[in-house]
């Protein structure tokens, strides 16, 4: 790369020398090709980012290419192709009151501060499994990386949790977000794995009865 | 009162408003789907916000303006609100009174008053502008028209923004956290991770949208990154009329160039991610305006004793400046001695300036190692609060003022002794290259390997420069067409680049990343619109056409 950069620096300092000249014998030439590759300089900018960056601006990462950037849907700080997709959970949870699994406890904090308001449900075993049974209706999966990196928003981990977490690699979450529309009231379930399920109450009872 | 003008943004900012009440017809569907409120509610909200900052910003400008014009009134209003806002919360946040919206409005409106109160009874306060605040605004209507379009704009939510992992956990979810906590205390924890390895004021301005029930502050960042154009095209329009006198030109010339920066990928990349960086590109930019006035803009026949508005404001983005990044002190040092060298003002008045944004940066390392005593189990070594951070934010609020007691006499003593090719710039750029010497010695590797990556991404990745950085080589070379000296605006670019490169290699000793991600390369395009208006400012001879063509003397 620096025989790259140290042609190009040689290049300029030719062109440099040429337009010296040009200034010296011809001003008014190098006032016309100054404002010749401006012209150049702004249509070959907005053709090249109209391609690259426009409207959806994706980057090629490790893990295979994520949309870091868009020019729509903003008012969330969400973006459904990203791999931070679990932020989609704060814009959820505001104003709306939640039914927290009793069992749920490292989660508590997290709902605390993000919810309206919170209470505690007792979940049996059965209910739990009919929720899991369920799982083709939560159409959002995605690791809850929030409950990893905000370190503020747990009290402690839990020991079994511990090492996944020293890996990054953190408890499951699944949404199900066409129970969600208008509704007020969700119901957390947690499962002995610690991953999450979140939906809205009415969808809870609808499998549940309860 | 420019009433051609006038009209033509009346309309822009009745399309504007157009497109911002079709956008909750397009938003609603996806935003419902989701969110428990209204997309009406929260896009009304997102604009009630926007104009809440600019109306703060313009109201303190009416009241501490001395001498600049309504229309850089209006140019500065944002900056200065978000400002505003950021420095009050900082107040309540350290002095342990509880964080919230109504207390940090409380206190800036108590600020205001106590502003317009100083204004009508203590003469030293008095305006030397021979209109008043109101027929000050009624002159720059048409601004006020043009921002309000802006506004509309922004509030759509049609803004071009991307995210990453610091983009959300550092300050989109920890400014939200902040408006539900209140305070720093509740933060600190086993590992206090988030809260101190970063600065604060972002976080904050997320926590201004989070208190107006909003999920982040994407439309503030959109709106500063056309205010930052506007104030492009504005002033450089204003200096292409004072050196050509053909106000066609110096709009096609101005235009040209305001476009050249907003279409460059490096900008596009800078100005949309949700990072510190794109705030510090905004202040950098702003802190080099008000240092045209005088120099290149006519001081509009004030002394510099009158020009008190400019000085507070560039104090101001000092202390933002600070409060930004954790090399944010750095930026505020080099610009301290560019100003001392042109004497911008006087040395006691450039010491002042800086006093608050080192008291800001000492305040908050104070609070966070010694009253918080915030613990880092994980990343210990990039908190903000470790020994050897607190030993260089230090070393430089020290040298600063030692640069502005001696150093600078010592400085012009030296370049006095030299060739007159050897101005002090050309001194100071060489210190510059003795420090990058010193990094060589220490780490040859990795300077060898850092140099190398700068260069790969600025002209290999396309997502970082793009085909940008190739069009401001050939500008670098327009620009010194008429004598390659090195004088304060060329020093002002190249002396940021070199003595970032320096730090970065010699106090970071980090090997930097080849991608768009690396932390200098962000850095690096921070300078941007400064670069670009003064590669602007330098061609502008190029077109001056009281130049004899000596083409038929060949």
């Amino acid at each position: 790369m620096f025989k790259e950069a140290l042609a190009g620096t040689f290049v300029l300092f030719l062109f440099y020398l040429i337009l010296r000249l040009l200034w010296k014998k011809r001003p008014k030439a190098v006032s016309a090709l100054f404002l010749a590759v401006l012209f150049l300089a702004c249509i070959a900018n907005s053709i090249y980012n109209g391609l690259v960056m426009f409207p959806d601006f994706y980057m090629d990462t490790v893990n295979g290419p994520f949309r870091y950037g868009t020019f729509s849907g903003n008012l969330f700080a969400y973006s459904d192709a990203f791999m931070f997709q679990d932020e989609i959970l704060f814009p959820i949870l505001r104003h709306r009151s939640v039914a927290l699994d009793v069992e749920g406890d490292f989660y508590e904090r997290f709902v605390s501060l993000y919810s309206e308001d919170y209470d505690r449900i007792e979940i049996t075993k059965e209910t739990r499994q009919t929720v899991r049974a369920h799982r083709e209706d939560f159409d959002f999966c995605h690791p809850f990386t929030c409950i990893g990196i905000m370190d503020y928003v747990t009290e402690q981990v839990p020991e079994a949790l511990v090492p996944a977490f020293e890996e990054e690699i953190y408890p499951m979450l699944y949404i199900n977000t066409d129970s969600l529309k208008g509704q007020s009231r969700l119901v957390f379930v947690m499962n002995p794995d610690y991953s999450l399920y979140v939906m809205s109450e009415a969808y809870y009872r609808e499998i549940t009865g309860e | 009162m420019h009433k051609k003008l006038c009209i033509f943004h009346g309309i822009f900012a009745a399309l504007c408003g157009i497109l911002f009440l079709l956008s909750m017809f397009l938003n609603r569907t996806y935003f419902e789907s989701v969110a428990f409120d209204s997309v009406f509610s929260c896009q009304l909200r997102q604009l009630a916000a926007l104009s809440l900052l600019f109306v703060m910003g313009l109201l303190f400008l009416l009241a501490v303006r001395t001498s600049l014009s309504s229309g850089w009134t209006v140019l500065f209003a944002m900056p200065v609100g978000i400002c505003l806002w950021v420095f009050a919360s900082m107040l309540l946040l350290l002095t342990g009174i509880p964080y919230t919206l109504f207390l940090t409005l409380a206190l800036i409106g108590l600020l205001l008053a106590s502003l317009y109160l100083l204004r009508q009874h203590v003469p030293a306060f008095k305006t030397v502008s021979a209109l008043s605040p109101v027929q000050g605004i009624q002159e720059s209507a048409h601004l006020l028209l043009f921002f309000l379009g802006l506004m509309f704009l922004t509030a759509s939510g049609f803004v071009y923004s991307f995210v990453s992992y610091d983009s959300f956990f550092y300050f989109v979810n920890y400014g939200h956290t902040l408006t539900i906590l209140g305070n720093f205390r509740d933060i600190v924890g086993e590992n206090s991770f988030t809260l101190t390895n970063i600065s604060q004021f972002l976080p904050l301005v997320h926590s201004y949208m989070s208190f107006w029930g909003l999920d982040q502050a994407y439309q503030i960042q959109a709106f500063l990154t056309l205010n930052i154009l506007t104030a492009f095209f504005c002033v450089l329009r204003q200096c292409t009329l004072e050196i050509l006198a053909q106000d066609k030109k110096a709009v096609l010339y101005a235009g040209l160039f305001t476009l050249l920066l907003a279409s460059s990928t490096s900008f596009l990349v800078a100005s949309s991610w949700v990072l510190a960086n794109m705030y510090c590109m905004t202040y950098i930019f702003f802190l080099f305006l008000p240092s045209l006035i005088g120099t290149v803009l006519p001081g509009r026949g004030t002394e510099k004793e009158d020009r008190r508005d400019s000085l507070l404001l560039i104090g101001i983005f000092f202390t933002a400046l600070a409060l930004l990044r954790k090399d944010g002190i750095i930026f505020a040092a080099f610009f301290l001695i560019c100003f001392c060298s042109i004497e911008l003002f006087s040395r006691r008045q450039l010491a002042l300036l800086f006093l608050p944004a080192s008291l800001a940066e000492l305040w908050w390392l104070f609070y966070v190692r010694v009253i918080l005593n915030a613990g880092v189990t994980q990343a210990s070594l990039t908190s903000i609060a470790n020994n050897k951070n607190v030993f260089f934010i230090l070393l430089i609020i020290a040298a600063s003022y030692f640069y502005i007691a001696w150093g600078h006499s010592i400085l012009l003593w030296i370049s006095d002794r030299l060739p007159r090719f050897c101005t002090p710039y050309a001194v100071m750029l060489f210190g510059m290259c003795c420090l990058m010497g010193a990094a060589f010695l220490k780490k040859a590797d990795i300077i060898i390997d850092n140099v190398d990556f700068v260069i790969r991404n600025m002209f290999r990745y396309p997502s970082s420069w793009g085909i940008s950085a190739l069009f401001f080589g050939v500008l670098i070379v327009f620009s010194i067409v008429r004598g390659p000296f090195l004088d304060y605006f060329h020093f002002l670019w190249a002396g940021y680049a070199l003595l970032n490169l320096a730090s970065y290699c010699l106090v970071d000793s980090k090997a930097f990343w080849v991608n768009w991600d690396d932390s200098y390369n962000r850095v690096l395009q921070q300078i941007l619109p400064v670069f670009v208006f003064i590669m602007a400012l330098k061609s502008l001879a190029l077109l001056q056409s009281d130049r004899p063509d000596h083409s038929s003397e060949s």
